[in-house]
């Protein structure tokens, strides 16, 4: 290589001679310098030993370095169905949304509109009766990569979709006039796992939902009748969570214009939607048992404590607590809780359907994040926990996995409980040691959680993990001596009494670990950019039905770009793909299905998107 | 080399004669495009990926990034005989993107190997590419003069493919690459300098020599 022309330093712009001379032995490798300067070089080489040597060296390293060019790495056979797979996938975007569109302009249609488009897909609790349409277009196979290796073909045969139990795909998507609308497709069919997702089609069906307001997050009730909005009303500081009921009567026509008219019906009050019985009787594995000797310090008692004690490490604050009050609208609309900002990823639905729960706190910066529950039914959402300390982990049936920062001489760490909201009790488990958020398979088994320090947010009062590890361990067998306190009474090894596998380290914004409800055998892991935690990167992972083990050398989903927030259900996973940062493209939804016949893939609507889980 | 290059991305491609990509996106083009390009660089992008990462799983999925930018945008290349360094600096694009995030929060892939536990035969084999005192330093000078460094020496990039491929001006690539080999003379003295000294200490506690090479898991 040679390069010509670049332009001479002043000779007196150097800190001194040994320096520049260096630079210029260094410059001249890669092609001639001025004429003075290397008279000037060469003189300078003449009387200085350490500046010959520092020349002797450039060209040695230049020789090493082309050494390691005889050592060309191979690529992975299978680069270039990757490649064209991908490509493939790209251009399926291009054919729908316009080929001669630059990428910046692929969502034009909605942009002169003035109009933010806001998907959100109701995938995961969605159950059979709840399709909404039969027009469904079989995904395309063709053109999709199924060779390995070749390196030859972009367009390979077409490829066998795999079949599944038809499901359906609902987004919602914001007009013109700021007004919300359901979307929907039924999907039965995906492409296999080693070809390049298939497409799904249109919707099938659309009509209006009244968000009230803006929608940061949906959630989708199990029996399909509600959703539950979390949103901010433009402002982080008023946030609320409101519970919707679902019309799906007010059908239209997808090409149909957004209507202006409201709903089409107001909501019946949440007492009118069918309730659910309340289970109080859990099935848990970790459930301390009644025959844990006693240890004598510890305090509170291992039998159940009430949930509105705190945690023993942080007295509560009585004048500090979000406001829950049930305000419902005209359209029906109730809002379970308001004036909070809610924390984390965690929230979620009980695999029964009968409770929400979520973390949240104060949207004034008063106090720190508690645990709130909705039963189905209520007028509004009640603080599980008051120690503003406590972050939402998920649910063992319909059992409340929690967890609250405590002070340890060795920093601020994490003591896990179990929290029945039906009876409003809360057990410890400390023999579940050090475990911040902790998410429980069905089974009790194991849980992903944070194992580590933890810190004290700045922007607002909370808790963080600060150096540790997110981590597969195991959840009711740890080998430490249970207590009666949230404290381990003895220091244990936890990494190996708890098997932990590391799934990430260092300090982390958000994650977001989820198991497939009841069989439990997948695990999908969402972990937050540090920049942007709206924005992350997920895998799924399969689970042996029989030991529990999980796949961890395979994953179906490798750290796929998702945004905060997806689905996983009985045999599918939905997230949302954000746009390229570069502008290049678009986002979308895309959706991983199983069954027993073979997995794959399909993607709906291109988009700005949120998926709700 | 440029000849070439016209004609296997251009003229056969129906690029306007060759004479400039830039144009309207059409999608037969733009994947024969890529599908000749690929054939021709992926290796080679594949190599610099893993010689920038040290990393082959990533290295792999950068490289099939790289070349869907490559097709997304493959109508913004002026001129075909520039294809080469313009592939080069997307695959760099892509690569200081991902160090850039790595900088951040340092993903460790889930390998389901635990803590001590025998490098994969993935990572030996790399390592067997890859070890040595002379990639050590590499990793520590900064990205951009790695990169400056690995194009120019091994990848054999022209003065103004260099520019190109690291979206400076040529008197700038210059001066990054003139730094690179200062910066990597002294990484590299220091590698030396503390391998030496491993070295000595072995030998006093009469252990012999201490591996090195990369397969031992010395580092």
């Amino acid at each position: 290589m040679s390069l010509r022309g670049g332009r001479p330093r002043r000779p007196d712009a150097w800190s001194d001679s040994h320096d520049r001379a260096r630079f210029r032995a260094a410059e001249r490798l890669d092609g001639p310098i001025d004429a003075d300067e290397a008279a000037w070089l060469d003189d300078h080489l003449a009387t200085c030993g350490a500046c010959r040597q520092a020349d002797a060296d450039y060209a040695a390293q230049r020789l090493e370095l082309r050494a390691l060019a005889e050592r060309q790495p191979v690529p992975p056979r299978d680069l270039w169905a990757r490649t064209a797979a991908a490509i493939e996938q790209e251009a399926s975007f291009r054919e729908r949304t316009g080929a001669r569109r630059s990428p910046r302009s692929l969502l034009a249609p909605y942009a002169l509109l003035s109009a933010a488009l806001v998907v959100a897909v109701v995938v995961g609790t969605l159950t059979s009766s709840r399709h909404l349409g039969d027009d469904t277009t079989t995904p395309s196979g063709a053109g999709h990569s199924t060779t390995k290796g070749d390196g030859q073909s972009i367009h390979p045969p077409a490829v066998t979709p795999v079949p599944i139990p038809p499901r359906t795909v609902e987004w919602i998507t914001q007009d013109s006039n700021g007004e919300y609308r359901i979307q929907s497709a039924t999907v039965d069919e995906v492409c296999p796992a080693e070809a390049q997702p298939c497409d799904t089609t249109a919707a099938a069906e659309n009509h209006p939902v009244d968000l009230n307001g803006d929608a940061k997050t949906v959630f989708g009730s199990p029996d399909g009748k509600a959703i539950i909005v979390v949103g901010d009303n433009g402002s982080p500081q008023t946030g609320k969570v409101s519970v919707l009921k679902v019309n799906r009567t007010a059908v239209a026509s997808p090409s149909a214009p957004p209507s202006l008219a409201p709903t089409a019906s107001p909501l019946a009050t949440p007492t009118a939607s069918p309730t659910p019985p309340p289970t109080p009787t859990p099935t848990i594995r970790p459930t301390p048992s009644p025959t844990v000797p006693p240890t004598p310090t510890p305090t509170p008692p291992i039998s159940p404590t009430p949930p509105t004690s705190p945690p023993a490490s942080e007295p509560a604050s009585p004048s500090a607590s979000v406001d829950i009050s049930a305000s419902p609208s005209d359209d029906g609309t109730v809002q379970i809780a308001h004036d909070v900002i809610v924390v984390g990823q965690a929230a979620s639905y009980s695999p029964t359907g009968a409770w929400f729960a979520f973390t949240a706190r104060p949207a004034d910066g008063s106090a720190g994040p508690d645990i709130y529950a909705w039963r189905v039914g209520d007028a509004e959402a009640h603080p599980m926990t008051t120690d503003h300390r406590s972050e939402l982990g998920g649910w063992i049936g319909d059992v409340i996995v929690g967890s609250t920062a405590i002070e340890t001489p060795d920093g601020t760490q994490a003591a896990s409980f179990i929290l029945d909201p039906a009876t409003e009790k809360l057990t410890y488990v400390p023999q579940t040691g050090n475990a911040w958020r902790p998410s429980v398979d069905p089974f009790g088994r194991q849980a992903v959680y944070w194992a580590g320090h933890l810190r004290a947010t700045i922007d607002a009062p909370g808790f963080a993990p600060q150096s540790g590890r997110l981590v597969l361990g195991s959840w009711g067998t740890g080998n430490s001596a249970p207590t009666d306190g949230p404290f381990p009474t003895a220091p244990v090894d936890q990494e190996k009494d708890r098997h932990e596998v590391t799934i990430a380290a260092g300090q982390m914004n958000d994650w977001d670990a989820r198991w497939e409800p009841n069989a439990g055998t997948k695990l999908a892991v969402w972990i937050a950019d540090a920049n942007d935690p709206s924005f992350g990167r997920l895998s799924l992972y399969s689970v042996d039905p029989f030991d529990g083990r999980v796949d961890l050398k395979n994953p179906l989903i490798n750290a796929r770009r998702a945004k905060a927030g997806y689905a996983i259900a009985e045999g599918r996973l939905v997230w949302a793909e954000p746009a390229p940062a570069d502008g290049s493209g678009d986002g979308g939804v895309l959706m991983f299905a199983w069954t027993d016949k073979g997995s794959g893939e399909i993607e709906t609507a291109p988009g700005d998107v949120i998926v709700i889980r | 080399m440029a000849g070439a290059l016209h004609n296997q991305y251009g003229i056969s491609r129906g690029f306007g004669g060759g004479a400039a990509v830039t144009g309207a996106w059409e999608k037969d083009a733009a994947a024969g495009f890529v599908e000749e390009l690929f054939a021709a660089h992926h290796g080679e992008i594949y190599a610099y990926l893993i010689r920038m990462l040290r990393d082959p799983e990533l290295a792999a999925d950068l490289t099939q990034d790289a070349f869907v930018k490559a097709y997304r945008n493959y109508n913004v290349l002026e001129k075909p005989e520039n294809a080469r360094a313009w592939l080069y600096q997307i695959a760099h694009r892509v690569a200081l993107d991902h160090i850039r995030r790595q900088k951040i929060v340092r993903f460790m892939p889930w390998t389901g190997e635990s803590h001590g536990a025998a490098p994969s035969t993935e990572r030996l084999v790399m390592d067997a590419h890859l070890s040595g005192d002379l990639q050590r330093a590499l990793e520590k000078i900064p990205e951009r003069q790695r990169a400056a460094l690995l194009l120019a020496e091994l990848h054999d990039l022209t003065g103004l493919e260099l520019a190109s491929a690291l979206g400076v001006s040529h008197v700038a690539a210059r001066a990054l690459l003139t730094r690179a080999r200062e910066s990597l003379r002294q990484a590299l003295a220091s590698e030396r300098a503390a391998e030496a000294d491993a070295e000595a200490q072995a030998d006093a506690a009469g252990l012999g020599m201490t591996d090195r090479t990369g397969t031992g898991g010395s580092r």
